[in-house]
C-alpha cells in the first residue's frame, strides 16, 4: 500500500520511464510504421496471445506492459481518492476516462476503424500476424523459415507467395518451388508509383535490390520513406545505406549511415558498415553484391522487370537469381516462345544450363510444340525421366495426378501472377 | 516504499542539472597538446565568407571518440565561448551578434580542443571572414524528398537568416497534400511574390502586398502551366516556360534519375490584364526553350534553347545555349532576334540552364551540365558567373564542387547569392551562400547555419530551389490555404 504523494509521484516516474522507453523504441523498430499508421501508441493488447514475433523482440511486448501501468495507475488512483476524501464524482470521472480510452483504444484496432491497416489489406489479425512473420523473417535472412512460415499459413497471400519465391531464389530452389505453393508471386510484373500500397513498394525494394539493381532499389526505398508516416522509414533507411555502400557512392551512404547511427537499433549496425571501418563480414557481404549490380549505362522510361532482368545478365551472367527470375516469369506468363529464346541466350550460348525439372518440362512442350528432331530433344532434354513422363502425360492431358508440374500448370491452373 | 523528503529531492536535482552543465558544457581544456591541422569540423566554415548579419555558425566536430570539446571565437577584442555538447558547439545568438558587428569587414579566428581518451587537444584555428555587406534577411525553399518522382507532406518554408526561426508558407496540411512548386520574389521584394499549388483547385499563388491572387496563367494549347517563372522588374510580367517533363531513371546507379523535356516553350503573362504574350523564337516547334529570366532593367529576356531532338536516344546531346532576346517592358513586346550568349558548341560542359542576373545588371550567373535540363541529378553540374560588360566568365571554382551545385537566386545587394550544392552527400541539396565582392571575386560559400548542429545529419529533405528576401512574407500558410480552397482561379487568354 502507498502512503503518501511522493510514492504515488515515483510509480508515474517508473511508469513514464517505461513509456519513454517504449517510444523510443518504436521509433526505432524496424516494423514502427505499422505502430504509426495505426495512429496509435500502444500495441494491440490481444496480440499477446498469438502473436509471432512477441517472443523475438522487445518493444511491443514493453509498449503492451506500459500500458497494462498506466491501466493499473490510472484504475488506483479513484480508489485512493475515495479512500483518502470521499470525493466519489472526481473518482468516478477518472473511471469513466479509463473506460473510454479503452473503448477508444479497442475501436482502433477494431474492423470499424478502416485505417488499421490488416483491414485495408483485408486481413484478419491472424493473418496479418502470419503475413508479418514471412516478411519479418526475410528481412533477417532466414530464408527457410520465411519459406515454413508461407507453407504453414492458414491463408496464403500475394505477400507470402512474394517472400515464399524470393526466400526460394536466394537459395537457389525458385524454379524447383514456384510450382509448389499458391499465389505464384513474383513481383516481377509489378510497377510502382503515387498509387501503389506502401508494402507492395516494400516488396518491390526487396526484390530489386536482391536481384542486384541498386537504382531501382533506392527507387523504391525512397518511395517508401515518401509515403510513410513522417516521410521516414528506418527500414527503408537502412536499405538506402545499403544501397550505397553496394554502388560504392560513400558520400551517400555516409548520410544514411550517419542517420543511422543516431538511433540506438541500428547504430551498431552502422558502424559496422561505416566504410574504412567495415567489419569483414559486411564487407564481404558488400562486395560479394556489388558483382550482380547493374553495369548498363541506359536510360528506362519505365519499371519494365524484364529490361532490368536482361540489363542484370548482361552485366553478369553468372546472376543466377536474375536468370530464374527471368525465366520463371516467362513460364508463369505461358510464353514458352519467349522461354525458348531466354534459355537459348543466357543458359545455352554461355554454356550456363540451368538443370531444372521446370525448365526441362517447359522445354518439352516447346520441342514438342514446334515438332523438333531428336537430336534437339536430346539437346535440350537432360533428365531422361521428364521425357518418359511427358509421353505418359500427354496420354492423360489435364489429370490431377500430374499436379506440381509444369505441364498440368499450363493446360489448367490459371496465371495468377498479375500485373499489379 | 522509502519515504522521500521533499527537499532532498529538490537537492538532488539541482546538483544533477549542475552537473550535466558543467559536464556538457563547462570543462575547459587543461594540459592540452596542440596539433598542427584543422579540425574536421560540420559544416565546413573554415575560411568562408559570411555576412554581418548572419545567424551563429554552429557546428560540429567530426571525431570519434571524443569526449568533449571546447570552442572559442574571437576578434578585435571580442571572445565567446559556444555552449558545447560532446561533439556540437552552439553560440549564443547575442554574443555572436556581437562579435560579428565588431569583426565587421575583418576576420575572427575559431579554436578548436577536443577530449579524446581522456586528453586535450588543441587544433590549429580557423578564420571565417566577416563581410559587412548584408545579405536579405529571408529565405525561402522547398522541403521535398530528393526523389522528385513522387511526392508527399511538401512544405514551402520561410527562414529568418539572422535567427533560426523558420514558418511554412505553404503546407501540405491545408492544400490537400498537393504539390508545390517554387517561391519567387520579384527584386527580392516580399511585397511581391508568388508559388504554385499543382492540381484541381490550384494555380500560380500571387501575393500583392499579402493580397492572394489565384492565377490559372495557361492557354488552351500549351503543354503544361507555368513550370519555371520570373517577374520583371515592374512587377507587371511574369516570363514563364510550358515544359512537358519526362522522368526517366538510368541503369547506372551513379547517375540515378534523369528528366528531360520533349515539349517546352516560353510565354510572357501581364498579371495586370490577364494577357498571355507569345512570340515565335519562344515558342518554336523545332527548339526547346526554358528558364526564362528578365534582366534587371527589363530590356531583354535570357532564357536556354536547344535543337528538338528525338528522345531518349539523343539525350546526351540535348544540349541547351544561353540566349537573350529583347523585351519592351512598357509595351510587352517582344523582339525578333535570338542572341546566343552562351553557346553550348563552345561550352566544356555543353548544357545551360537557370541563368539569373545580378540585380545590379553586371553578372549573369548560370548552370552548365553535360547535358539536358535537370542538373539538380546531374553530378557535374556546376555555376558559372559571366561578367556582362567583358563578357568574361569566372568557373567559379572556389565555389563548386563534386556534386550537383546549382539553382541559385541573388541577394538583393548583388553580393551574395544563394544555391542548393548537394556537395555533402551527393543527395539532399542543402542552401550554401557565397559572397561576391566589388571586383566580381567569388568566395568559399557556407551552409546555412541551425540551430543544431546535428540538423542536416538527422535532416532527410532537400532545401529545393532557395530564394533571397529582402523582407519576411506578409502572408501565411492559411491564406494560401483560403485562395485553395476558396477562390476560383482568374484565368488568362493569348
Amino acid at each position: 500500500m502507498l502512503k503518501n504523494k511522493y510514492e504515488y509521484i515515483a510509480i508515474g516516474v517508473v511508469a513514464f520511464v517505461i513509456i519513454a522507453i517504449c517510444v523510443f523504441l518504436e521509433v526505432c523498430y524496424p516494423y514502427h510504421y505499422y505502430w504509426q499508421e495505426q495512429n496509435a501508441l500502444f500495441s494491440d493488447i490481444y496480440t499477446l496471445f498469438g502473436p509471432y514475433y512477441y517472443y523475438k523482440y522487445a518493444g511491443p511486448i514493453l509498449q503492451m506492459l506500459s500500458f497494462l501501468v498506466i491501466l493499473l495507475i490510472l484504475g488506483y488512483v479513484p480508489y485512493i481518492i475515495i479512500r483518502k476524501t470521499g470525493k466519489k464524482v472526481l473518482a468516478n470521472v477518472i473511471i469513466t476516462a479509463v473506460i473510454l480510452s479503452d473503448i477508444y483504444y479497442t475501436y482502433l484496432r477494431s474492423p470499424f476503424n478502416e485505417e488499421y491497416r490488416p483491414y485495408q489489406y483485408g486481413l484478419s489479425h491472424h493473418d496479418f500476424e502470419q503475413t508479418l512473420s514471412v516478411e519479418t523473417e526475410y528481412y533477417f535472412g532466414n530464408y527457410r523459415k520465411v519459406i515454413d512460415n508461407a507453407m504453414k499459413a492458414d491463408n496464403p497471400n500475394i505477400v507470402m507467395g512474394f517472400y515464399y519465391n524470393l526466400a526460394n531464389a536466394q537459395l537457389g530452389l525458385l524454379p524447383d518451388n514456384i510450382l509448389k505453393y499458391d499465389p505464384k508471386e513474383l513481383g516481377t510484373l509489378w510497377k510502382i508509383g503515387e498509387d501503389t500500397p506502401i508494402a507492395v513498394i516494400n516488396m518491390m525494394n526487396d526484390l530489386y535490390y536482391a536481384l542486384g539493381d541498386m537504382v531501382y532499389a533506392e527507387r523504391a526505398a525512397m518511395m517508401s520513406c515518401v509515403f510513410s508516416p513522417n516521410n521516414k522509414n528506418m527500414k527503408m533507411l537502412k536499405r538506402l545505406a545499403e544501397v550505397n555502400l553496394v554502388s560504392a557512392d560513400t558520400l551517400a551512404a555516409m548520410k544514411y549511415l550517419r542517420y543511422l547511427a543516431y538511433t540506438p537499433i541500428y547504430s551498431k549496425w552502422a558502424k559496422e558498415h561505416t566504410p574504412g571501418k567495415m567489419k569483414d563480414g559486411a564487407r564481404l557481404s558488400i562486395e560479394t553484391k556489388r558483382k550482380y549490380i547493374n553495369k548498363q549505362d541506359t536510360l528506362r522510361l519505365g519499371d519494365n522487370c524484364r529490361t532490368i532482368l536482361i540489363e542484370l545478365l548482361e552485366s553478369n551472367p553468372d546472376n543466377e537469381l536474375a536468370l530464374d527470375y527471368l525465366l520463371c516469369t516467362d513460364l508463369m506468363l505461358k510464353e514458352i516462345g519467349t522461354f525458348k529464346d531466354d534459355y537459348d541466350h543466357y543458359c545455352m550460348q554461355r554454356g550456363n544450363i540451368r538443370l531444372s525439372v521446370l525448365y526441362q518440362q517447359a522445354l518439352a512442350i516447346f520441342l514438342a510444340g514446334t515438332e523438333a528432331p531428336k537430336e534437339e530433344w536430346e539437346r535440350y532434354i537432360s533428365m531422361p525421366d521428364v521425357v518418359q513422363e511427358f509421353r505418359q502425360y500427354n496420354s492423360h492431358r489435364g489429370s490431377e495426378a500430374f499436379k506440381g508440374t509444369y505441364w498440368y500448370y499450363f493446360d489448367k491452373e490459371d496465371n495468377n501472377t498479375k500485373r499489379r | 516504499m522509502k519515504h522521500l523528503d521533499r527537499h532532498v529531492i529538490l537537492e538532488h536535482t539541482i546538483v544533477a542539472i549542475m552537473l550535466l552543465i558543467v559536464v556538457a558544457c563547462g570543462e575547459k581544456p587543461s594540459e592540452v597538446t596542440k596539433v598542427d591541422k584543422e579540425p574536421t569540423i560540420y559544416p565546413d566554415y573554415s575560411g568562408v565568407t559570411v555576412p554581418v548579419n548572419i545567424a551563429p555558425l554552429n557546428f560540429m566536430v567530426r571525431e570519434d571518440q571524443s569526449s568533449a570539446i571546447y570552442v572559442v571565437a574571437k576578434g578585435n577584442g571580442v571572445e565567446i565561448v559556444a555552449d558545447c555538447t560532446r561533439e556540437e558547439a552552439i553560440f549564443d545568438i547575442r554574443d555572436w551578434k556581437k562579435l560579428l558587428s565588431s569583426n565587421a569587414g575583418s576576420d575572427i579566428t575559431i579554436t578548436v580542443d577536443v577530449k579524446t581518451e581522456g586528453q586535450w587537444k588543441e587544433y590549429k584555428p580557423f578564420s571565417i571572414r566577416i563581410s559587412s555587406d548584408s545579405i536579405d534577411s529571408y529565405l525561402t525553399y522547398r522541403l521535398i524528398e530528393p526523389d522528385y518522382e513522387v511526392f508527399s507532406r511538401l512544405q514551402i518554408k520561410e527562414r529568418c537568416v539572422e535567427d533560426f526561426s523558420e514558418r511554412s508558407i505553404c503546407d501540405y496540411k491545408s492544400v490537400g497534400n498537393r504539390c508545390m512548386n517554387c517561391h519567387t520574389y520579384s527584386n527580392q521584394d516580399p511585397n511581391l511574390s508568388f508559388l504554385y499549388v499543382r492540381g484541381q483547385g490550384g494555380g500560380m499563388m500571387l501575393n500583392q502586398n499579402g493580397n492572394i491572387r489565384k492565377l490559372n496563367v495557361k492557354a488552351a494549347d500549351m503543354v503544361s502551366g507555368a513550370v519555371y517563372a520570373q517577374f520583371s522588374p515592374n512587377g507587371r510580367w511574369i516570363v514563364f516556360s510550358t515544359n512537358k517533363i519526362i522522368p526517366a531513371f538510368h541503369a547506372a546507379p551513379s547517375k540515378r534519375l534523369e528528366v528531360f523535356d520533349t515539349k517546352s516553350d516560353i510565354y510572357i503573362a501581364d498579371i495586370v490584364n490577364n494577357k498571355i504574350i507569345s512570340n515565335p523564337i519562344l515558342e518554336d516547334s523545332t527548339r526547346l526553350e526554358t528558364f526564362p529570366t528578365f534582366s534587371p532593367d527589363g530590356k531583354s529576356i535570357y532564357y536556354c534553347s536547344a535543337e528538338r531532338l528525338p528522345m531518349v536516344s539523343n539525350l546526351d546531346s540535348l544540349q541547351y545555349d544561353l540566349c537573350r532576346i529583347s523585351f519592351d517592358e512598357a509595351t510587352g513586346v517582344v523582339g525578333d532576334y535570338r542572341e546566343v550568349i552562351v553557346s553550348s558548341q563552345k561550352n566544356e560542359k555543353n548544357s545551360v540552364c537557370h541563368p539569373r542576373v545580378s540585380p545590379d545588371g553586371k553578372y549573369l550567373l548560370y548552370t552548365v551540365a553535360n547535358y539536358g535540363t535537370f542538373p539538380i541529378w546531374h553530378p557535374e553540374s556546376d555555376l558559372q558567373m559571366m561578367e556582362l560588360g567583358s563578357g568574361e566568365t569566372d568557373t567559379l571554382g572556389v565555389v563548386n564542387s563534386a556534386k550537383s551545385d546549382t539553382y541559385h537566386s541573388w541577394s538583393s545587394n548583388s553580393r551574395w547569392f544563394v544555391f542548393a550544392s548537394k556537395r555533402d552527400d551527393g543527395m539532399y541539396g542543402k542552401p550554401y551562400f557565397c559572397h561576391v565582392d566589388e571586383r566580381g571575386k567569388a568566395s568559399k560559400p557556407f551552409l546555412l547555419p541551425q540551430e543544431r548542429a546535428t540538423f542536416y545529419d538527422k535532416n532527410l529533405k532537400s532545401f529545393n530551389a532557395p530564394e533571397l528576401g529582402k523582407g519576411a512574407l506578409p502572408f501565411t500558410a492559411e491564406d494560401i490555404a483560403k485562395a485553395f480552397k476558396k477562390t476560383t482561379a482568374e484565368s488568362f487568354s493569348l
